[in-house]
């Protein structure tokens, strides 16, 4: 340096070996030699497509898809489009991502501070579970919730799980009531308007007091309670002014076990072509007596040691003011008798050999050499005398009833209108589609568990990390001051700590959404797997491959904003 | 500087070189082996991989048959194991030569997908497997249940189209690889499961307990089942199309693996001459030496051969050869003549 700034400073300086001059040469070099890579790669593409004459072009989104998808958040058939299917995919990666993102959060910061506690054992857990699972490739722990422990351990169809209203089964996954919003919905919107605007004031008016007043205490509650109240009060007006339209229909497809509503247009009293389905109307339906028959043969999967024992799974006793069992054969009648074991859902056909006519294991059925009766030979035929069902009709204007062989005088009862209604699972007797409620795929499920176990593992780190990050001085001075444990913790180290756990956070965030493109592995039907079945089905492979780019693209940068926007409130001002 | 550019030179030589397309044929004789797409997880009696590494099944078969008549060996074939979501895109982009794996003739791949279909070496047709005691036997009885499909195939296109048609309703439970699919079918999370009929005869003996599972007589699609190969090389689609008729022509003038040296000397049937190339010109039209088709039979066999080698009586399958027998038998496997 000393013997350049020593030449004479007339000397003037050889454009090649000029700094300024050379650095600008060599970014256009590097501009250009990045423009020739594109244009041959663009080139060649495009002679590519030429050659093989497929379709480019994004006008292929609009032709029909075809294909089924299992679950979807909006209405999807085989007729919609190719654009639906991967919106319908898009959809389903948010619906994994978001709850992922919050389960993770969740699970992250627990497993941490189970880390950082003085308890040795929940340390311990802390440790394995972070160590291992972390260390594990996602796709492998996917197929472990999904192939080794979900699908092979749950029951399979109508063998279901039950606790109360809610199944859970390895084909349909978890089904559970779910509230949705009726016709009358609309009623209710300007109260909920109301009350979310009245709970933002609320809040902002209890934060300016609290800060005021330099008081502790969460402005989130009274704003929580002022909400609830203005929505409650309106909730039963809106109940109060609800109206079914005068010219709803509401039918019974006994054929099809549907009950069917619609607004019947050209006021003829029958259903026919022109008229429109109505949604969302309440009802129980009512039969003074139904029958169906009942392969037994078919419900005894899981005791076929005993051929003669026969399970409704799905029925409650609830539901029947009256039910009996009966042969069709009646010379059977005469030989056999029933044994009710949990009346009128589950039983036993046997034989009563001592003439006492009361069931005996012993005598009655040999069920260690599991001789009995065998389903061919007989049929049960399922009596119901005034069943009632709450049913909800849904979103086409139709729901399901169980399939009746025959019935007497079915009647309807139209429930109050009110604006949000309950779809309650409708279990079937003897095949596993279930309609009703809300239901969590098995699929889902396991994609959610592995996305939200393997990225806490990561977040957890995060945050210990974090909290240790906060000197030691800050905690000695908060007890000082004669703080407690929580306070402490609450007041003085987390939210030091949460400034540096909000970046990292955010890229675990996006990692989480980007890794749910594995559910492909477990048959969930996400964004990239939809986009694949499109892909192979009408052979667009390059447009959707920019779809893909794009859609992730968006997806990750929409979340990294709006986290972004967050984080910089949250970071310390700086002057 | 010139370091640089020369550099710049030699990147673009590079991959301007790649982009100027060889002909098939040239690629093949020059890395001296066929790569043949063909079913990734293995579909009994189609393409399996045995212990040690080495495929076999009917599929398989006619990957070897384009080998023989190529390159003279049968054993010169690179397999590529494909899912049904990567096979059209690895065709497209030339990862493989030909495709060979299951796959369904339609119009849409024969044109959207810039394929070319070789002539059909196994009609088939959709059907279900369900269990025995679950007393669905018709169509009807799916109303309601869960049927597990895979994605990217026409079985999903065709079980969509019949149950919408039959105003049946059900959920599919969709997976791209056929094994995950088949054991969740195993484990009771689908009431059926829905592929072709061949596919269902072989993936049946896989299962735990394959007396319990029944193949419903419902057939409900025609999958005519073929060899294919990308547009844009007329030369080796003419090669891939006309390696299966003389499988097809084979079996029609009774020419074995076993019989052909002798048949070749003793014959005065001017076809089989042009065919087995004793008389050059013809097979010497499609760029190939003049012994490709009597490699071809020499070494792979016949279309019988290799069907019974397959799937016929011997094999746990058992398939009735119905609608893939020659047509002098009834059946639709018709040469066109070899002049």
């Amino acid at each position: 340096m000393a013997s350049r700034t020593a030449r004479p400073s007339s000397e003037v300086v050889p454009w090649y070996r000029n700094v300024k001059l050379i650095a600008v040469f060599a970014q256009i070099i590097f501009v250009v030699i990045v423009l020739i890579v594109l244009a041959i790669l663009v080139f060649n593409v495009s002679r590519g497509v030429k050659t093989l004459g497929v379709r480019t072009g994004f006008g292929f989104l609009a032709d029909r898809a075809g294909f089924p998808l299992s679950e979807s958040l909006i209405p999807y058939d085989q007729n919609a489009s190719y654009a639906r299917a991967m919106l319908v995919g898009v959809l389903n990666t948010l619906k994994v991502a978001l709850l992922g993102v919050v389960l993770a959060t969740l699970l992250g910061i627990m497993v941490a501070l189970m880390r950082l506690s003085n308890n040795w054992i929940l340390k311990q857990i802390a440790t394995v579970y972070i160590e291992t699972v972390r260390n594990i490739p996602l796709v492998i722990q996917i197929f472990f919730w999904f192939s080794v422990l979900l699908v092979p351990s749950l029951p399979s169809g109508v063998n279901a799980l039950r606790f109360g209203p809610i199944y859970f089964n390895n084909s349909s996954g978890l089904i559970f009531p779910w509230p949705f919003a009726s016709s009358n919905f609309r009623h209710w919107t300007i109260w909920l308007i109301l009350a979310l605007v009245l709970a933002i004031g609320v809040y902002w008016w209890r934060r300016r007091t609290l800060l005021r007043l330099e008081r502790p205490g969460n402005p989130f509650w009274p704003a929580a309670a002022a909400f609830l109240l203005v929505a409650a009060v309106g909730y039963f007006i809106a109940l109060a002014q609800s109206r079914f339209p005068e010219n709803l229909l509401v039918s019974l497809d006994a054929d099809r076990g549907r009950v069917n509503s619609v607004l019947d247009v050209n006021a003829n009293g029958t259903v026919d072509n022109q008229d429109t389905p109505y949604a969302t109307v309440p009802v129980i339906v009512t039969f003074e007596s139904a029958s169906f028959e009942v392969n037994p043969q078919r419900r005894t999967e899981q005791r076929k040691e005993i051929n003669s024992a026969f399970a409704f799974p799905s029925l409650r006793k609830s539901e029947f003011e009256e039910a009996r069992v009966e042969f069709v054969n009646p010379d059977l009648n005469d030989r056999l008798s029933v044994h009710y074991t949990g009346f009128p859902t589950t039983g036993i056909v046997y034989e009563d050999r001592n003439e006492n006519e009361r069931f005996d294991a012993g005598e009655d059925l040999d069920e260690s050499t599991g001789e009995g009766f065998e389903g061919n030979d007989y049929k049960l035929v399922l009596f119901i005398e005034g069943f009632k069902r709450r049913v909800l009709t849904e979103r086409d204007g139709e729901t399901r009833v169980p399939r009746f062989d025959s019935y007497e005088n079915a009647s309807f009862e139209r429930l109050g209108p009110s604006p949000l209604a309950w779809s309650f699972p409708n279990f079937p007797t003897d095949k596993t589609l279930v309609t009703g409620g809300a239901t969590l795929s098995v699929s889902y499920l396991a994609l959610l568990l592995a996305l939200t176990f393997y990225t806490a593992s990561f977040i957890a780190e995060i945050v210990r990390g974090a909290i240790l990050s906060v000197p030691k001085g800050q905690t000695e001075a908060s007890k000082a001051l004669g703080l407690s444990n929580n306070q402490t913790f609450n007041l003085v180290v987390f939210p030091q700590a949460f400034r540096i756990i909000i970046p990292p956070l955010i890229s675990q965030f996006l990692n989480l959404t980007k890794n749910s493109s594995l559910g492909i592995f477990c048959s969930y039907q996400e964004f990239f797997a939809v986009s694949s079945i499109v892909n192979n089905q009408s052979g667009a492979s390059m447009p959707i491959f920019f779809i893909l780019i794009g859609g992730y693209l968006i997806i990750s940068l929409t979340f990294s904003f709006l986290l972004n926007l967050y984080n910089a409130r949250t970071q310390l001002v700086e002057r | 500087m010139r370091k640089l550019i020369s550099l710049i030179a030699v990147l673009a030589i590079i991959v301007s070189g790649t982009a100027l397309a060889q002909a098939t044929i040239e690629q093949i004789e020059s890395r001296d082996s066929v790569i043949c797409g063909v079913n990734a997880t293995g579909l009994p009696g189609f393409a399996t991989v045995d212990e040690s590494g080495n495929y076999a099944g009917f599929d398989v078969d006619f990957c070897r048959a384009v080998a023989a008549a190529v390159l003279g060996d049968a054993s010169k074939v690179t397999y590529r194991g494909l899912s049904a979501g990567e096979r059209f895109t690895a065709l497209q982009t030339g990862e493989v030569d030909v495709l060979i794996r299951n796959t369904t003739w339609t119009s849409n791949r024969d044109t959207a997908l810039g394929l070319n279909f070789a002539p059909t070496t196994f009609y088939d047709g959709q059907g279900f497997l369900v269990r025995g005691n679950s007393g669905i036997e018709t169509l009807d009885d799916l109303d309601g249940t869960t049927i597990c499909v895979q994605s990217g195939t026409t079985t999903e296109l065709n079980l969509a189209d019949v149950m919408n048609a039959n105003g049946l309703e059900y959920e599919a439970i969709i997976n791209e690889q056929s094994d995950p699919l088949l054991a969740a079918y195993d484990d009771g999370a689908c009431d059926a499961y829905t592929t072709d009929k061949s596919g269902l005869v072989a993936q049946r003996t896989q299962l735990r307990d394959p007396s319990e599972h029944v193949i419903m007589d419902a057939t409900i699609s025609k999958e005519p089942l073929g060899p294919s190969v990308r547009h844009g090389d007329d030369q080796f689609f003419d090669i891939v199309k006309w390696v299966v008729f003389a499988t097809f022509a084979a079996e029609e003038y009774g020419i074995t693996s076993e019989n052909v040296d002798d048949v070749m000397i003793s014959t005065q049937d001017s076809n089989i001459k042009r065919l087995l190339g004793v008389e050059p010109e013809k097979v010497e039209e499609f760029g190939l030496s003049a012994d490709a088709f009597y490699q071809v039979i020499k070494q792979v066999g016949n279309y019988a051969e290799i069907y019974n080698r397959n799937l016929g009586p011997d094999t746990p399958f058992d398939v009735p050869r119905g609608l893939n027998s020659s047509y002098v038998d009834g059946g639709l496997l018709y040469s066109p003549p070899v002049r």
